[in-house]
């Protein structure tokens, strides 16, 4: 006898139903013209993809349906990009580089765009199991169908999640396996100003400003599909694309070494530049991108609105390569970065914009850009405007007091250094008083935590600098005891990198175990602060980055053995392995020691010779030398040129949005800028001329 | 007169499609980032931190579909909630005529229904906005089943020899974890009915108190094929009626979006 109740038998509210049928709207995928070529007709995978979702960790990174999200309609005489982040959606998405060019691209009649992340290993294993190749988000296109697939590479770790993109994507792996109907596979990003270690990999590589390049590219192939993309064309299009400014085709170079050293790198061909150029956008006001920064339905690092209010940085940090390969200063005008902010905040639902840039506190407008924020329509009290990057002075904490509305959660500076000394020869200009009084200023005004973050294995550091991280944090934590009895300090200190194009790239990178060392001293030093806690990054990832960062084009047989042993999503400690790289570079004869830990001479041909960054390259030795006679160099907005090459060399100038220099100086060094000089700067809304190299 | 508490509405939607691979978690800021969209004034918590004061139900497993899902949300004190438009303009003559000095916002549900429609994401529908009464039970102590339809690979005759095994079973044991411990449920009291419809599908009634039967669970303890083949959704949710009588039904309330509406309130 059944136990079932019917429905009938119990008492409950009935109300009309009807049943499930036609009640699926599933969201439509647009079908293709059938077209010459690509000979695969485009077609949505979409059917069997969601068959495997539900067996997926967070399936939702797979779906799309971002708000801001295109469907364009691929048609045969349109360019085909994918924009592939390699790594996962939850850190690719933010990716504002992708976000702008998946926008200009799509706004075109020839061409469209889609995207694309690295699957987890979960997925990939399905994916693979069942023949189905790596995948757009936007209409589930497979990716070995479009035209492009351009990477963004802004970690040295994200190397081998690119072959496996690329593999996945059912396109041979080495550069001289493709034929004319792969896909053509390009990458941008900060990493390719040394991209020699990518050269068997990707086809093309794009220094600078993705804004106006990625169109001269998307002519370039558009004409080479227009001719029928013939078998035997690819070293033709390929050709074509290295004369476009800023695009650099390494298959078009070829490099002589004398044992292991590089003597030469030239071009193959006398109508291929001997030099690349980095591309630079003289107007950030003319290209307000993103418009409809996407909204992601799951949770993604940086969840909030992003607005970028200025390109570049003239600080000078020897160590920050974002800041030396950006000059010059680009501010986007503060009449449009308040339409971003108001436009955004209506359109997304964000409760929280970050202004964006590599230090938002020295934009000259501002103060009236975050007022405006504050008082806006869309702003019920419950925005929080974010500040990445603070300046440590207690002027901007003050600000920064004003517009986080109640979410006093911590405040991160990074002072760099422990001392004075090493902060000379970092160029990172902080008085002891400048962070105190910042830190003076958090506490007081209701934070409870401090984030301090730290450089270890600098230049001509020794254990003073290194254990003077910790006095500066012990210090900080005793102000914060004086307004509040859990007040504490996070400290976190990454192993320094050195990066081509900084001062700092003849400098020869700390071994693990010096590394390991410090950071051992460090925490048995910090071990007795209360209130200290202490993080650091495995210094077995900094060597593999530093092998990396100023390699050459003999580490593609590494990479490629590391990714074929397995090893992918090497940023993610569950899968990073520091054996599967050292044993690499044991088989591929090649010295650990030679490519991270020697320092380089300034005779020597470095591998990114044949590229430029805008930068001289005796202006960045005679830099270095200043660093090792603890010389620091004020900011160049504010004071004469230096010709370190960026503004001359383009013929554009630092734009800035206000001829007012930032209350408390630059970074807050306290420096005297009421004289000015004869520094290069152009007061928007005029505008610079574009050079054409 | 304008009221001292804040007032609640009982938004209904269904998720469809690509969507349905959204969890529960992300479906929470989905509504909190499209009622900022529409500027629909809800009320926010006190403290450190404030969040806007969302009511959700029973979770939806991520993967699952619904037709009938349902969120409350309080609504700031000033407001004067209304159904429809003609009697906003009613209550906003009332209003002036009474020589109010101070007029209050008025917010018709269903136009805030059609604009929060449009801001959600592609595959969620909103099917109705009402008032309800904030005395109400929540919606997840309220409800005491779901109803969910299974498509499977399997045809009718095989679905039907599920069904007939399954009910004619007196008990069904089942292992599941429960605070970290290892327990052993018989799930059959919790499977309120169970039969094939067409397509073929099977259509279940699991119970929710004490403790909710979950489909997943519900179909290892059937032995049905894995979740990959299976496609579930959510049909409906129950309240029992201890009264005996129907009492108000809030989802109609003014002029239903569409004929599918079902229980869900006290």
């Amino acid at each position: 006898m059944s136990e079932i109740l019917l429905q009938s038998d119990r008492q409950r509210y009935f109300f009309i139903k009807i049943s499930g049928e036609g009640a699926n709207p599933q969201l439509s995928t647009k079908t293709v013209t059938p077209t010459k070529y690509p000979e695969a007709i485009m077609k949505s995978l979409w059917n069997q993809i969601e068959d495997i979702l539900p067996l997926v960790e967070k399936p939702a990174r797979y779906i799309g349906c971002e708000d801001g999200m295109q469907l364009p309609e691929h048609a045969p005489h349109k360019v085909s990009w994918l924009f592939t982040y390699p790594d996962t959606y939850e850190i690719g998405l933010p990716n504002q580089g992708l976000q702008i060019l998946y926008e200009i691209i799509n706004e075109r009649d020839d061409a469209v765009a889609e995207r694309s992340y690295a699957p987890w290993a979960d997925l990939e294993k399905l994916l693979r199991e069942r023949g189905l190749p790596l995948f757009s988000v936007d209409q589930h296109m497979p990716a070995g169908d479009f035209d492009l697939i351009a990477f963004n590479l802004s970690a040295e770790l994200t190397y081998t999640n690119l072959l496996n993109c690329v593999d996945l994507a059912g396109v041979p792996v080495r550069v001289d396996q493709r034929e004319a109907h792969h896909p053509l596979i390009a990458a941008g990003g900060h990493c390719t100003y040394n991209p020699e270690p990518l050269s068997d990999f990707v086809d093309f590589f794009v220094l600078g400003d993705g804004e106006e390049v990625v169109g001269d590219i998307t002519d370039v192939v558009r004409d080479w599909k227009a001719s029928g993309r013939n078998d035997g064309t690819r070293e033709g299009v390929l050709r074509e694309l290295s004369k476009v400014a800023g695009v650099y085709v390494p298959s078009m170079y070829e490099v002589t070494y004398e044992g292991t050293a590089i003597v030469d790198v030239s071009p193959k061909y006398s109508d291929v530049p001997e030099q690349v150029e980095k591309r630079t956008v003289a107007d950030l006001g003319e290209w307000p991108y993103p418009k409809n920064q996407l909204v992601p339905l799951t949770e993604v690092v940086h969840d909030r609105l992003n607005v970028e209010v200025f390109r570049g940085c003239t600080r000078g940090c020897r160590f920050c390569q974002a800041g030396m390969i950006t000059r010059p200063v680009r501010e986007r005008p503060a009449e449009q970065v308040k339409s971003m902010i108001n436009e955004g905040l209506r359109r997304t639902g964000y409760d929280e914009v970050s202004l964006t840039s590599l230090s938002t506190a020295d934009f000259s407008g501002i103060q009236s850009v975050v007022e405006d924020a504050m008082t806006t329509d869309y702003n019920d009290g419950r925005v929080s405007v974010a500040l990445p990057s603070l300046r440590v002075d207690a002027f901007t904490v003050g600000m920064a007091a004003q517009i986080q509305n109640a979410r006093r959660t911590g405040l991160t500076f990074a002072p760099e250094a422990g001392t004075w000394r090493m902060r000379q020869v970092i160029n990172k200009l902080i008085r002891e008083e400048d962070l105190y009084g910042a830190v003076e200023s958090a506490y007081s005004q209701g934070w409870r935590r401090v984030k301090l973050y730290f450089l270890t294995g600098l230049p001509t550091e020794t254990d003073v600098d290194t254990l003077g991280i910790a006095e500066l944090a012990r210090n900080c934590i005793e102000i914060g005891k004086k307004y509040n009895k859990t007040a504490s300090a996070t400290v976190s200190v990454g192993g320094f990198v050195p990066k081509p194009f900084t001062p700092f790239q003849w400098f020869g990178q700390n071994t693990e175990v010096e590394l390991q060392r410090k950071i051992n001293l460090l925490r048995d030093d910090l071990g007795r602060a209360r209130g200290a806690q202490f993080k650091w990054h495995d210094p077995k990832a900094t060597l593999v980055e530093g092998i990396l960062s100023r390699g050459d084009r003999r580490l593609g047989a590494v990479i490629e053995d590391v990714w074929r042993n397995g090893g992918i999503f090497q940023e993610w400690s569950e899968f990073f392995s520091r054996d599967l790289w050292v044993d690499a570079m044991g088989r591929a004869g090649l010295s650990v020691d030679f490519y991270a830990h020697r320092h380089r001479h300034e005779d020597e041909i470095l591998p990114w010779e044949h590229l430029s960054a805008g930068l001289h390259k005796d202006f960045l030795w005679q830099d270095w030398r200043d660093a090792l006679d603890e010389v620091g160099l004020e900011d160049c907005r504010w004071t004469p040129c230096y010709d370190c090459g960026a503004c001359t060399g383009y013929g554009i100038e630092h734009v800035v949005a206000s001829a007012t220099p930032p209350a408390g100086g630059s970074q807050g060094t306290g420096q005297d800028l009421s004289g000015g000089g004869a520094v290069p700067v152009t007061l928007l809304p005029t505008r610079a001329p574009v050079a054409t190299p | 007169m304008t009221r001292e508490n804040p007032s609640r509405v009982r938004l209904r939607y269904a998720k469809h499609g690509k969507v349905r691979f959204t969890s529960h978690r992300d479906m929470a800021r989905i509504w909190e980032r499209s009622i900022r969209r529409v500027s629909l004034p809800v009320a926010y918590s006190e403290g450190y931190n404030p969040r806007p004061k969302l009511h959700f139900g029973l979770a939806l497993p991520t993967g699952f579909e619904s037709e009938g899902e349902f969120v409350d949300i309080d609504i700031v004190a000033e407001v004067v909630l209304t159904a429809n438009a003609a009697e906003a303009a009613a209550e906003h003559e009332r209003l002036s005529q009474a020589g109010e000095s101070q007029q209050p916002q008025i917010l018709d549900l269903e136009v805030m229904r059609q604009r929060l429609d449009e801001a959600t994401p592609d595959g969620i529908s909103v099917e109705a906005l009402v008032e309800i009464d904030r005395k109400e039970t929540s919606l997840q102590q309220a409800v005491t089943s779901c109803s969910w339809e299974f498509t499977t690979e399997l045809d009718h005759d095989a679905l039907q020899r599920v069904v007939d095994m399954t009910l004619a079973a007196g008990s069904l044991l089942l292992d599941r974890e429960r605070k970290g411990k290892q327990m052993t449920d018989d799930i059959r009291p919790q499977i309120l009915d169970l039969h094939v419809v067409d397509g073929p599908r099977l259509r279940a009634e699991l119970g929710t108190q004490p403790r909710a039967l979950r489909p997943a669970e519900f179909l290892q303890a059937i032995d049905m094929p894995s979740k990959e083949t299976v496609r579930v959704l959510r049909t409906h949710q129950w309240i029992t009626n201890n009264v005996g009588e129907p009492a108000r039904e809030p989802l109609v309330a003014g002029e239903p979006a569409t004929a599918n509406t079902e229980v869900c309130a006290v």
